[in-house]
């Protein structure tokens, strides 16, 4: 009944039950009915004596009978306060009060558990139970135990976890309920952030708490170091301050190791279409990372696409070596199709840990990719003048039929009006500095996921750009323009400077230059400019120079903006100041640079279990639809003045959508955590600063790894034993008393 | 089931050859002198005028001259008294109480109640007395008195109080001290008389029936028979007390009222031990737990004790 009560308030203040097990509490309680129900019963069911001396008897009766019924009350009293205090001894009563803590022997002693509870925890070795099972096991045991002493945080070390008891408490039934109700999340690790939460939680009650200890049970996997990918240096010596810092506030360490030394996993950690737009009338291109987590090389690793749910090829790695991430293109034979989110998956074959087996994407797929022209000097057909974006025109579209981009020109003052929302990209060439509305319009567009490639041109001035548009953190160039330079030198040829390609390694010049080294002319190489101006990028801004000139100055930056970019050329479109857009190598430059600074039209509808939807999509708000039919609240509210879906953190990996519609949004588990390889106790204690005694590996129960000092103690359910037994021994001493007091009151007569 | 006859012939049964046996190597000596001049090994302190020569002494002032001897006047031309032996005739009366109470048996051998006990013990008295001739009658009663046959030492005697014991069943309260008094009267002399019951009677009437008695210049011997459960209590198990005289019933924890009640009784026959010791009456408390011949020679030796 009082489980039924708790499920039925489960905010219930944990101080109201100070039980471990409330409910053999209640029982308790309940069988304090017993020495009543014996007395009635013994009222009721008595043998029957004739008796011959019946008068001394009526008179001992009627001289006693008071007295009588005050023994019997009382003996009654001690009798049901015994049970009641043995009932609370098997419950594990756990004071509340701080005044009473001390006098049933329960000392106000601090343990912070922090569980790693990442989608790594929950790999399950071959017949055996996943690592996080068990810590949950260890946690619930110990609260059970009857040995928990003092106050106890349960701090989950996840992604956007929910939270356990992130403030000390006593344990009690509903602690307990908590933490055997917690479930492996399908987040990332986030150990620091819970380490971080456990040494404020130290800090707090260093002054109210005898002793203090802090135990991190996890899996002691590579990921606990550190991402895939990423530096492993910078999360351990996170992880060793940290630790480092529990220790000076006073606290001991404990990290229960539960991993195992075999434990392998193989993961594709990406998946993005090959190009941000997927057009319907060409075979989907995409692009893939598997990492294989083990001491050995995978081999033969298929990977199998789908397509909205149908089959769209496979690939086989022949070998994924230990512990490398490998990359891929997959080109999958069918299309597109139709226009509109397409919902790609790539699937392995199950493991140990299916969650990051198989990586979902939403692309939005296009039937070309609409670019905007800003013409600042259209030239003149009449006098044989070309307009300064018809090199650039005439790359992006080159055919009368079948061209991936479709280009819009339109004139400089058109601008202030013209709808931008539907380009993928807007190229502004020799136009003048726009003007504060313009500018603000165009920072939106980039803001909201769009791409504007500037060119400057003989009518740019550049000290107006960069007052109009801003440079620093609010502004939207990714450098300040300068002046218009002419490179020194006697001849108009030989103060000409070309690309840099060896400063200018990315993955737009990187075709080029790796053809360049095959000894393959591709034009980029012989590039001539005359005149360029002048860029300055913001240093400790996000600009990058995509490109350098052989002087070294940037002929092309790029900026991050939002969820756009900006390009920013020190050269013209046409060939007033470069050669460039006559040389071969322009149009496919062109091609590669817009296709890898366009943003993925459907980046927003991609995102990782934790994170919660914010998109502006036409997606219908409501209960969407996720794996095994869970759903998702997804409402429409109004952010920055646009109307977006939100909903709130995202627990499971899936595609999720409205009913009967295609998906909306694909979510998948941070594979960046997805290295199990288990880390031995020496290397984790080398990289974490700790000693190494202070790992324990698989140990069968928490209170045999507590420390010493720490376990001593327990709640107050010993003392409550001596307690009972001390009142059942008051009770047969009362009885024997009353007995001697008849004798020696009857002498006394 | 037991025939009349066959229980009747069971009387033996009250005369535990043990017992006898331990009883016969005792003198039973009443402490005061009686009436009667039978032969037995009862000797009178007083020496009269009767059957047996005793001794000659000389005349003094007072004596009676009938008793003077002449013959030892013509020989010797003094005078002297003739004097005899006497020696006494010894009356028992067994007194012996079949009210309803006596009938109470213990659980630790239920079939050998209060009556019993006492009956065995009448028995043994008026063997032993009958054997060394001095007379024995009975007295039973309950309520009143119900039968009462008056000392006497024919040889028959014995049969006829054995009889009447056997062939007896009490029914009725206990009236202890109207009972003293019926039989205070009925006795004309003084005799040696042996109450046996369980005194469960108000004990002023009791004591009024002592003390009548004793004026009556009877010797007394007071023997209550109590069950061992009456003088222990021993019960723990709650029980619902039924009293076989009283019409009362009690629902009672035994252990919790075990003192009170062994107060109570003690209060009880306190004050009838203290009233014999004064009226110079022995009481014995006899518990029908202890056989026969382990209480009777223990008393019987204290009598004769206390006699010498």
């Amino acid at each position: 009944m009082l489980e039924a009560f708790i499920n039925l308030h489960p905010d219930l203040p944990m101080a109201v039950l100070p039980f471990v097990s409330p409910w053999l509490f209640a029982g308790g309680a309940a069988a304090t009915s017993i020495p009543v129900v014996i007395h009635l019963l013994n009222r009721r069911r008595f043998r029957v004596k004739q008796w011959a001396a019946m008068e001394f008897l009526l008179a001992a009766m009627r001289r006693n009978v008071r007295r009588l019924r005050l023994q019997r009350w009382l003996l009654l009293l001690l009798r049901i306060l015994a049970i009641l205090i043995l009932a609370a001894a098997i419950a594990q009563f756990t004071p509340v009060g701080a005044a009473l803590a001390p006098l049933l022997g329960s000392s106000q002693k601090l343990t912070v558990v922090v569980i790693n509870n990442a989608y790594p925890m929950s790999l399950k070795p071959h017949g055996r139970r996943t690592a996080f099972e068990r810590a949950r096991q260890l946690v619930v045991a110990w609260l059970k135990s009857g040995t928990v002493s003092g106050k106890t945080a349960i701090i989950p070390a996840s992604v956007n976890a929910s939270s356990i008891a992130p403030e000390p408490v006593i344990p009690s039934a509903e602690l307990i309920r908590r933490v055997s109700r917690m479930r492996a999340s399908q987040g990332g690790e986030n150990l620091a952030g819970a380490l971080q939460q456990a040494l404020e939680i130290v800090k707090k009650q260093k002054n109210r708490s005898s002793s203090r200890t802090v135990w991190l049970l996890t899996d002691d996997g590579a990921d606990n170091f550190g991402t895939i990918g990423g530096d492993h240096r910078v999360l351990s010596r996170r992880m060793a301050a940290l630790l480092a810092d529990i220790r000076r506030a006073g606290a001991r360490v404990r990290i229960i190791d539960l991993g195992s030394a075999t434990a392998r996993n193989m993961a594709i950690t990406s998946l993005t279409p090959a190009h941000p737009a997927i057009l319907t009338d060409k075979p989907v291109a995409v692009d893939y990372t598997v990492f294989n987590a083990a001491k050995t090389a995978a081999r033969d690793v298929t990977l199998r696409f789908y397509l909205n749910s149908t089959p769209a090829g496979d690939t086989t790695l022949h070998s994924v070596p230990p512990g490398r991430l490998v990359r891929g293109e997959a080109l999958l034979h069918e299309q597109a199709g139709e226009a509109g989110p397409l919902a790609i998956t790539a699937r392995l074959a199950p493991d140990a840990l299916p969650a990051d087996n198989t990586r979902r994407v939403i692309a939005m797929a296009q039937r070309h990719i609409p670019v905007l022209i800003v013409e600042g000097r259209p030239g003149d057909p009449a006098v044989g003048q070309l307009a300064s974006t018809a090199w650039l025109g005439a790359a992006l579209a080159p055919y009368r039929h079948g061209n991936s981009f479709k280009p819009q020109r339109i004139g400089e003052l058109e601008l202030a009006d013209h709808s931008l929302k539907q380009f993928s990209a807007v190229v502004l060439s020799d136009t003048p500095a726009p003007g504060t509305h313009v500018a603000a319009r165009l920072r939106k567009y980039v803001t909201a996921g769009g791409l504007l490639v500037i060119y400057p041109g003989p009518d740019t001035t550049g000290s107006q750009w960069s007052d109009t548009m801003g440079t620093g953190a609010n502004g939207l160039l990714p450098a300040a323009m300068g002046a218009v330079m002419t490179p020194a030198g006697k001849g108009k040829s030989s103060g000409d400077v070309g690309f840099d390609l060896l400063r200018s390694i990315n993955p737009v010049t990187a075709v080029f230059l790796a053809a360049e080294k095959g000894g393959l002319h591709t034009g980029l190489a012989s590039v001539r400019t005359h005149q360029y101006m002048l860029l300055r990028p913001m240093a400790g801004s996000d600009s990058r120079t995509l490109l350098y000139f052989s002087n070294g100055a940037p002929a092309l930056v790029e900026r991050t903006i939002g969820r756009g970019h900006v390009l920013l050329w020190a050269v013209s479109a046409d060939t007033q100041w470069t050669d460039f857009p006559a040389q071969p190598s322009f149009p496919a430059f062109i091609h590669r640079l817009m296709l890898y600074a366009m943003s993925n039209p459907a980046a927003a509808a991609n995102m990782l279990v934790g994170q919660s939807v914010q998109m502006e999509t036409r997606a219908a708000a409501g209960n969407w639809v996720g794996p095994d039919h869970s759903t998702l609240a997804v409402s429409r509210a109004l952010i920055g003045g646009r109307p977006e879906l939100t909903s709130e953190g995202i627990s499971r990996s899936g595609f999720y959508g409205p009913a009967d519609a295609a998906p909306a949004i694909a979510v998948n588990v941070d594979a960046r955590w997805a290295d199990v390889r288990h880390v031995p106790a020496s290397q984790a204690a080398r990289l974490w600063h700790i000693n190494p005694r202070d790992i324990l590996h698989n140990p069968t129960s928490l209170a045999a790894a507590e420390p010493a000092e720490a376990g001593a103690g327990g709640n107050a359910g010993h003392n409550l034993l001596y307690l009972a037994l001390a009142v059942l021994a008051i009770e047969s001493i009362t009885a024997r008393a009353f007995s001697r007091y008849q004798l020696a009151a009857a002498k006394g007569k | 089931m037991v025939s009349p006859e066959a229980e009747k012939s069971n009387y033996r049964r009250y005369l535990d050859p043990r017992t006898l046996a331990k009883i016969g190597a005792l003198d039973i000596r009443a402490r005061l002198i009686v009436e009667g001049f039978v032969t037995g090994m009862h000797r009178s302190p007083y020496k009269g005028f009767s059957i047996e020569f005793a001794q000659h002494r000389p005349y003094s002032t007072g004596d009676d001259i009938k008793y003077i001897d002449w013959k030892v006047f013509g020989r010797t031309d003094r005078h002297y008294i003739k004097q005899y032996e006497e020696e006494t005739n010894l009356q028992v009366m067994l007194v012996v109480d079949a009210s309803t109470s006596m009938n109470f048996a213990g659980e630790a051998n239920p079939n050998w109640r209060k009556f019993d006990h006492a009956v065995s013990i009448a028995a043994s008295m008026a063997y032993v007395a009958l054997h060394q001739q001095d007379s024995a009658g009975l007295a039973i009663f309950d309520s009143k008195l119900r039968r009462l046959i008056r000392p006497s030492n024919n040889p028959r005697q014995w049969r006829i109080l054995i009889d009447e014991l056997t062939s007896t069943t009490g029914g009725a309260k206990t009236d202890a001290g109207m009972i003293l008094d019926a039989v205070a009267e009925e006795l004309r002399h003084r005799s040696l008389i042996i109450f046996i019951s369980d005194l469960f009677d108000d004990p002023g009437k009791i004591i009024k029936g002592i003390r009548h008695l004793r004026y009556r210049r009877h010797d007394l011997i007071v023997l209550q028979v109590l069950d061992h459960e009456e003088l222990e209590f021993p019960f723990r198990a709650t029980t619902m007390f039924k009293g076989v005289e009283l019409p009362s019933e009690v629902i009672v924890e035994p252990q919790a009222i075990r003192e009170a009640y062994m107060e109570e009784l003690r209060r009880h026959t306190d004050e009838i031990r203290t009233a014999c010791h004064q009226l110079h009456v022995d009481y014995v408390q006899v518990d029908t737990g202890v056989p026969l011949d382990v209480s009777l020679p223990g008393f019987l030796a204290s009598r004769e004790s206390r006699m010498k």
